[in-house]
């Protein structure tokens, strides 16, 4: 086998990226995933119709029970966001520092 | 040189509230920002008042350590805002403008954490305090194919922004920290 | 006819398809390694190649209900990585690193035979221009034949071939003046 060939199958070997980059690119999936509502949440509309309708306390606790949820994960999804972009960040840095480096 | 790119835009302070929800209105408008929404084929937009963060935050576990901690961090917010899209293609905006945009947000309130440029990026953190606490944090990426902007107005502690995933340039504040509530001792970052 | 492990590939594809994160993450896992160390032997820069490996598995995330089988699959994520990190080098400031000295490697199963000329190797393989570098990656990493190559490339076969051929050559002569310049001593081994 050519020698320079074989070394260069050895030199471009695959290799693994950093442990944990699965458990980042599914971190990055559900962020993505989590997309907030509508500011108009058609469930909550719906739960606030019955509860005009029906008067009932039930229809009450599950309009708010809804609306928490919901306002839960946008906050999540904010923080999820705001971790990624200094994430994002913190790399661009690095990345120009190692630059630097003579 | 490394050009400074900084995307962050950080609220600070209840109290200022009012001055930085204006100053993001001037941001997206300067941005055009309804145009590029209309351009891009994923959204993002979150906005979170006090009475939101208070209602989410009662839908946060305290048994689990995560949503502990979001708890209390989120006891000091009054806002939270994120407008991110996601583009097709590279080149839907334009850099200058952005860069243009946030210049209106130097000044002595502000620190910058960190900005950096690429050719087709800016990244960066700004944190606005009063000379003792990080009162608001904004931060700003501008990736080819992405364009984010967040922003979190409110009482954060050091401790916080690590949670948040700054570990980073997180400048050492050399000023006594108010002790938090609960009694945790102040810390120097 | 399928094999154990063909059928378990098929069947993590198509739970992956209804929604199923946990199949995701196996094609991820079984995948990552190719995607990773593509764009890392294009780019030299380890977090950037990470960026566009994750890119790319987002972007295969996004694509499921148009791939078939474990070796499209494959040869998707493959195509997709390769013209991301082509896009990378040409919108970006980054630019392979040939001091490698500065550049962590990412983890190799097995010790070098030689270091020293691997090391050299590595540097002259990442100082080749943008598509000669490809070339040989695709080639030497992933063992394809220049036809596939020229289809995954939208190149002709013919400048495939002669792309490869000057490619090596080029490594040959600076291996050549590099060992003349640096003869095999003690000190080195």
């Amino acid at each position: 086998m050519n020698d320079l060939e074989a070394r260069l199958r050895e030199v471009l070997a695959r290799r693994e990226p950093s442990p944990g980059f699965r458990g980042r690119v599914l971190a990055r999936l559900q962020a993505q995933r989590r997309r907030p509502a509508r500011r108009i949440w058609p469930a909550a509309v719906l739960a606030a119709s019955l509860a005009l309708a029906a008067g009932l306390p039930f229809a009450r606790r599950e309009l708010n029970r809804r609306q928490g949820e919901q306002a839960k994960a946008q906050l999540i999804l904010a923080l999820d966001i705001t971790q990624q972009k200094l994430a994002l960040t913190e790399r661009r840095l690095a990345a120009l520092q190692e630059r630097k480096i003579p | 040189m490394i050009r400074r790119a900084l995307l962050i835009a950080l609220l600070l302070g209840a109290g200022l509230a009012p001055a930085f929800a204006q100053d993001i209105r001037e941001l997206l408008a300067a941005l055009d920002w309804e145009r590029l929404a209309a351009k891009a084929k994923e959204k993002v937009t979150v906005d979170l008042d006090s009475s939101m963060l208070k209602l989410a935050s009662g839908f946060l576990s305290s048994s689990k350590p995560e949503e502990a901690r979001t708890r209390e961090l989120v006891k000091g917010l009054s806002h939270i805002w994120v407008r991110s899209l996601e583009f097709e293609k590279p080149g839907e905006y334009d850099l200058a403008a952005i860069d243009k945009a946030l210049a209106s947000f130097r000044g002595p309130e502000w620190k910058k954490i960190v900005d950096v440029s690429a050719k087709q990026e800016r990244a960066g953190v700004y944190l606005r305090s009063d000379g003792e606490r990080i009162l608001g944090i904004v931060v700003v990426a501008a990736e080819p194919e992405e364009l984010t902007v967040v922003q979190i107005a409110g009482s954060i502690h050091p401790e916080d922004l690590k949670m948040l995933g700054g570990q980073f340039g997180i400048p050492k504040m050399e000023l006594d920290m108010k002790p938090r509530r609960g009694g945790r001792p102040a810390k120097d970052e | 006819m399928t094999s154990a492990a063909d059928a378990g590939t098929e069947s993590a594809l198509a739970r992956a398809r209804a929604g199923d994160e946990a199949a995701f993450a196996e094609l991820v896992r079984r995948h990552q390694a190719m995607v990773y160390s593509i764009a890392w032997h294009y780019l030299r820069h380890r977090d950037v190649a990470e960026e566009v490996a994750q890119d790319t598995f987002l972007h295969l995330f996004r694509n499921l209900d148009h791939l078939e089988s474990d070796a499209h699959v494959e040869s998707w994520l493959r195509r997709v990585v390769v013209h991301r990190a082509i896009d990378q080098t040409r919108r970006a400031r980054y630019r392979p690193w040939t001091g490698l000295e500065h550049a962590p490697e990412p983890t190799q199963s097995s010790p070098p035979a030689d270091p020293w000329l691997r090391d050299l190797l590595a540097r002259l393989v990442a100082a080749l221009p943008g598509r000669a570098r490809m070339l040989v990656i695709l080639r030497y990493q992933e063992g394809l034949e220049p036809a596939d190559i020229a289809a995954l490339l939208a190149l002709p076969v013919g400048t495939v071939k002669s792309g490869l051929h000057r490619a090596l050559a080029l490594l040959r002569g600076k291996i050549r003046r590099e060992t003349a310049a640096h003869p095999v001593t003690e000190a080195r081994r």
